[in-house]
Formats: C-alpha cells, sequence, structure tokens
C-alpha cells in the first residue's frame, strides 16, 4: 500500500523542477534527501529517550522533525535560500541541544562531520577539500576524546551505559553521513564532468559549424567569382556575336536606302534576312546556355558511370553510327559517382560529339574513357584519336565561347564552354591534352 | 606594287554576310577600288606572302575569328614585314579590345561596325592620299 521508494522520490523532488541550473537542482535533491533520512534516523531516539525517561530530549528530537520538515515545505515552496539556512540553523541547534543530554563528546562528532557538510552547501566549496576537512577535524576530536578520557579520574559507569548506547548510535549516524558526503561528492562531480563533457561536445560542434560555414562561403565565393568570369564571357558574347548581324543589317538597310535600282535591293532584302536568322540562333545558343545553369537545381545521386555513358551513347546514336565511332569503357564496372545525373549527361555528350566531330577523315573515331577514384577525387579521362588541338596556339581559348579549332567548322564553339560550365557548376575541374593529328584528352577531376 | 593598277582593300571577316555587305557597299561609293575578301585569315596571310600579288593599300581586319582571330593574324602578319596599314573592322567595341590596338603600331584605326560611308572616306583620305598625289 504504502509505495515508500515513490514517496521518498516524490518528496526528494519537492521544488527541484523549478530550480533550472542542475548544480542546483542535485544539491536540492540530496538537501531533501538528507531531511528525510534525518527525520527516519532519529525517530528512535523517541524510544530511546522516552524510555529513559527523558523528556526534555524527546521535545528536542520532535523540534529535529519539525525543522526537517519545514526545510522540505520551503523547498517545495521555492524558498531555497531559507530552506538552506533553517537547515543549517536548526541542526546546528539541535545537535548542541543533543551534545548537552548525550555527552558532548558525541555531540561534536556530529557537530564537526555536519557542519562542514553544510559549509558546502552555501558557499559551494570543493567537495573534495571538504571531505579531507571533515575527516581532518573527526580526528582531532577523537584525539581530544582520548586525552580527554585518559585525564578523567571518574572511568564511565553503568548509569553511563545508556548513554554510551547512544554514543554508537551516534557513531553509525557519523558513519552514514560520511557515506552521504561521498555519495554526494561522487553523484556530484560525475554530473559536473559530465556537463563539462557536454559543454566541450557542444563547443566542438560549434567548431564544426563554424569551419563549415567558413567552407561553404569560401565556395561560394569561388562559385561567385566562376559565375561572374561566365558573365564577363556573357558580356563580351553579348558585345560581339549578337552585335554582329544586327550590325549587318543596320549596313544593309543603310545600302537599301541609298540604292535605286531594285535588282540590288532584293540581294539587300535577303542579306537582312540571312542576319536576322543568324541573330535568333545566337539567341537560341544563349538560351541553351542560360537554360544549363537550372540543371543545378536537381539533387545530386549515384550514377553509374558505365550508365551513363551507355545514355550519351542512345542520345548520339545518329552520329555514331554514322561515323563507325567505337567508344570504350575502361574502368571498373561498379564505378559510381555522386553527382547531378543530367550535368555528368550533358559533359560526356558534348565531349563525345566532339570527338566524333573532329575525327580525322582516314580513320574511324575511337573514343576512350578511363576513370579511376583516389581518397580525394574521382578522375574521368576521355580520349580520342581525331584531329587534336594545338595546344600551344589556342592553349587559353580551348574552353571559350564561340571559339572553334579545327579545320571543319561544323561546330559553333559551345560545347566545350558548356562542358567546362557543367563540369564547374559540379565544383571539378577540367584540362586538356592534345596533339595534332594524333588525339585530345580531356581530363575531368570531382572532389568525391 | 605597279602604281597603275587600282588601289586594293582586303577585307578579313569569318562571316560572310559581313564581307558581303562590306563589298556592296564600297562597289557603290567607290567602285574604282579593288576588293578582296577572306573568310579564313591563314588564307590572307597565304595571299600577302605571294610576291606577284597585288599589295593591297587597307586590310580591314575582324577580331573575333575561329582558329585564325585578328590578333594572331597581326602577329604573323608583322613576320611578313610588309608595309601595310591595318584598320581594324569589329563588331566588339569592348574597350581592352580596343586599347590593345591601340598599343599595336600597325593598326592605324579601329572601326566599330558596321561600315559606313563616312567611315570608309575617311579612311581614304587617311591612307590614299598618296595614291592621290602621284
Amino acid at each position: 500500500m504504502w509505495n515508500l521508494k515513490k514517496i521518498v522520490a516524490e518528496i526528494t523532488h519537492a521544488g527541484v523542477t523549478e530550480a533550472i541550473a542542475f548544480e542546483k537542482q542535485y544539491r536540492l535533491k540530496s538537501m531533501n534527501l538528507l531531511c528525510i533520512i534525518g527525520i527516519l534516523i532519529i525517530s528512535p531516539y523517541y524510544f530511546i529517550f522516552s524510555m529513559a525517561g527523558l523528556w526534555y530530549p524527546v521535545i528536542v528530537v520532535f523540534l529535529f522533525h519539525v525543522s526537517f520538515f519545514i526545510v522540505i515545505v520551503l523547498n517545495y515552496f521555492k524558498y531555497y535560500s531559507a530552506g538552506n539556512y533553517l537547515l543549517i540553523f536548526g541542526t546546528n541547534m539541535g545537535i548542541l541541544g543533543m551534545s548537552y543530554f548525550i555527552g558532548f563528546d558525541s555531540g561534536f562528532h556530529l557537530y564537526f562531520l555536519t557542519g562542514p557538510l553544510f559549509i558546502f552547501w552555501i558557499f559551494d566549496l570543493d567537495q573534495k577539500k571538504l571531505i579531507a576537512y571533515a575527516i581532518a577535524l573527526e580526528l582531532v576530536f577523537v584525539v581530544m576524546v582520548f586525552f580527554a578520557k585518559a585525564y578523567t579520574v571518574a572511568p564511565y559507569s553503568w548509569e553511563q551505559v545508556g548513554s554510551l548506547d547512544i554514543y554508537y548510535l551516534n557513531m553509525s549516524f557519523n558513519l552514514f553521513l560520511i557515506f552521504l558526503l561521498f555519495y554526494n561528492y561522487t553523484k556530484y562531480y560525475q554530473l559536473l564532468t559530465d556537463s563539462l563533457v557536454q559543454k566541450q561536445e557542444r563547443l566542438e560542434e560549434e567548431a564544426i559549424k563554424r569551419i563549415k560555414s567558413e567552407e561553404y562561403t569560401s565556395k561560394l565565393f569561388k562559385d561567385l567569382s566562376v559565375s561572374y568570369k561566365n558573365l564577363e564571357q556573357f558580356s563580351y558574347i553579348v558585345s560581339h556575336n549578337i552585335r554582329s548581324p544586327l550590325s549587318n543589317i543596320k549596313g544593309f538597310v543603310s545600302l537599301y536606302e541609298a540604292n535605286e535600282h531594285g535588282v540590288q535591293n532584293d540581294h539587300v532584302i535577303e542579306s537582312i534576312k540571312e542576319s536576322a536568322e543568324q541573330l535568333d540562333e545566337i539567341v537560341m545558343d544563349l538560351n541553351v546556355l542560360l537554360s544549363a545553369k537550372n540543371l543545378l537545381l536537381e539533387n545530386k545521386r549515384v550514377v553509374s558511370l558505365s550508365g551513363a555513358i551507355q545514355n550519351v551513347g542512345v542520345s548520339l546514336a545518329a552520329e555514331i553510327q554514322h561515323s563507325g565511332a567505337i567508344i570504350k569503357e575502361e574502368f571498373e564496372r561498379d564505378l559510381n559517382l555522386v553527382t547531378i545525373k543530367t550535368i555528368l549527361h550533358s559533359i560526356l555528350f558534348n565531349l563525345f560529339q566532339n570527338s566524333i566531330r573532329y575525327s580525322k577523315s582516314d580513320r574511324y573515331p575511337e573514343i576512350i574513357v578511363t576513370a579511376s577514384k583516389t581518397e580525394e577525387y574521382t578522375e574521368i579521362r576521355v580520349s580520342d584519336n581525331g584531329a587534336g588541338i594545338d595546344l600551344e596556339k589556342y592553349n587559353d581559348r580551348v574552353f571559350m565561347l564561340y571559339h572553334t579549332f579545327g579545320e571543319k567548322t561544323e561546330g559553333r564553339g559551345i560545347g566545350l564552354f558548356l562542358v567546362r560550365s557543367n563540369v564547374e557548376m559540379l565544383g571539378g575541374r577540367i584540362s586538356v591534352e592534345s596533339k595534332i593529328n594524333e588525339g585530345t584528352t580531356f581530363i575531368i577531376q570531382f572532389k568525391n | 606594287m605597279t602604281t597603275s593598277a587600282k588601289p586594293m582593300v582586303f577585307f578579313i571577316d569569318d562571316d560572310p554576310l559581313s564581307n558581303k555587305f562590306n563589298t556592296m557597299l564600297i562597289r557603290k561609293i567607290h567602285p574604282d577600288v579593288e576588293i578582296k575578301t577572306f573568310t579564313k585569315a591563314e588564307d590572307a596571310l597565304i595571299d600577302l606572302k605571294e610576291e606577284k600579288n597585288q599589295k593591297p593599300e587597307v586590310i580591314f581586319l575582324d577580331l573575333n575569328m575561329p582558329v585564325m582571330n585578328g590578333w594572331d593574324f597581326m602577329a604573323e602578319f608583322k613576320k611578313i614585314g610588309l608595309d601595310i596599314e591595318v584598320v581594324v573592322l569589329t563588331s566588339s567595341n569592348d574597350s581592352s579590345d580596343k586599347e590593345k590596338a591601340e598599343k599595336n603600331d600597325q593598326i592605324k584605326d579601329y572601326v566599330v561596325k558596321p561600315l559606313t560611308k563616312n567611315a570608309f572616306s575617311s579612311v581614304v583620305k587617311k591612307f590614299f592620299r598618296n595614291k592621290d598625289d602621284e
């Protein structure tokens, strides 16, 4: 019927939830617990004193009980410091009062042992020092009692046996208090260390977060400067490639106005039409380039390189068949990349298309894809046996928009620009090795 | 160079439409000027290197061209050592291109497309003067 454990637990929690700091919470708990145990431990004294007919000490024990009880009530109503002082004051007065009846030697035992415990509560002292202090005082007291007894003429008489019993009871109480001190100490220390470890973990977490945000910022800055470079190139294109047909139109129009003969005018109109078509084509190119940026909105996922190559092969089926091109995969079958599929497809598509377009007419185009994975990078090499690029001449222009290099001018100078911006979008980098008439190798590195 | 021949100008531009327009314009305003157009700068170089070919008075040069661009052409042209005026005729009004052209001794003028009657006349006045004096 009486769940003692539960009742004790509930009483010890009096006022605890409201105390915020865990140290305070813990101190409150042990304070409440001490009061309960104090009440229980002192209870037998009612019997002992009443059996002996000592009614005055019974009242002292009762006051002891009441003060313990009041401490718990005060804690419950959040008067923490009042509880603290009452416990210290009440207990000390109680012990002094009891000492008067049971003999000051054992009374002081209690006093010296419990005193430091309360000092700890008030001043929040280091518990190690406190225990050392308590034990030292105990030893001093034992020595004092020893000498006092040695020089006392009269030894203990039978009348004092009763009080001797009380002395042993006191000793058990003392031992319990020592136990409580140690218990307190280890528990408190445990909590303190836990909180320190937690604090450190929190700090570490924060540091990692900070480093990550710094990395993010520098990545953002890099992305931004790449975008800026791209934008600069864009404005250059706008200034040249869009202005080029426009200025033609402007020129032809001026010829039309100055011209009286109908025959020449037909030429002029035809040329204006052609220029307009050129302009349209360029604007469409720009559209393609701009829409490529939207690909970044897709999520990264695990993509099989071999699968991606196969997909590109399907997209380029007509050109592959027409040219008789062969695509060889020289890497581990199960090589995977964590990437944006559409962008990888676009990169491989443009590289393969270039290889086929700029192949040598005396041999079938052969594209070899090799790939390797190190801890840091995944490297993909796309090599062909095509016409090659004169890198000494065009080194800085290979990846630029509207630059073509071969004798064949089938290409419009968009592919490699798109490839580079795609690779950069994925945070990778691309470089090129080439020998005229032997072939070209594009090396792409993605950070893992 | 024979003085009896008609004065000649080169147009080097990868865009055939531009060449077509320039030809039409000059035929109209200066019918007595001979015109040669090249869509590849390399071809113009080959033509210039050939000794028996008539040398132009002025070369109109585009800057943005595939394979060999205007600057590449200028580097090669310098090696030939011919004393011919070069006028940049481009659709780029980019300031960096203009600065680069100003620094190049052989480039005498920078004209933004399209070429106009006035622009061509002023070029003619500047560089055909010797011819007129004779």
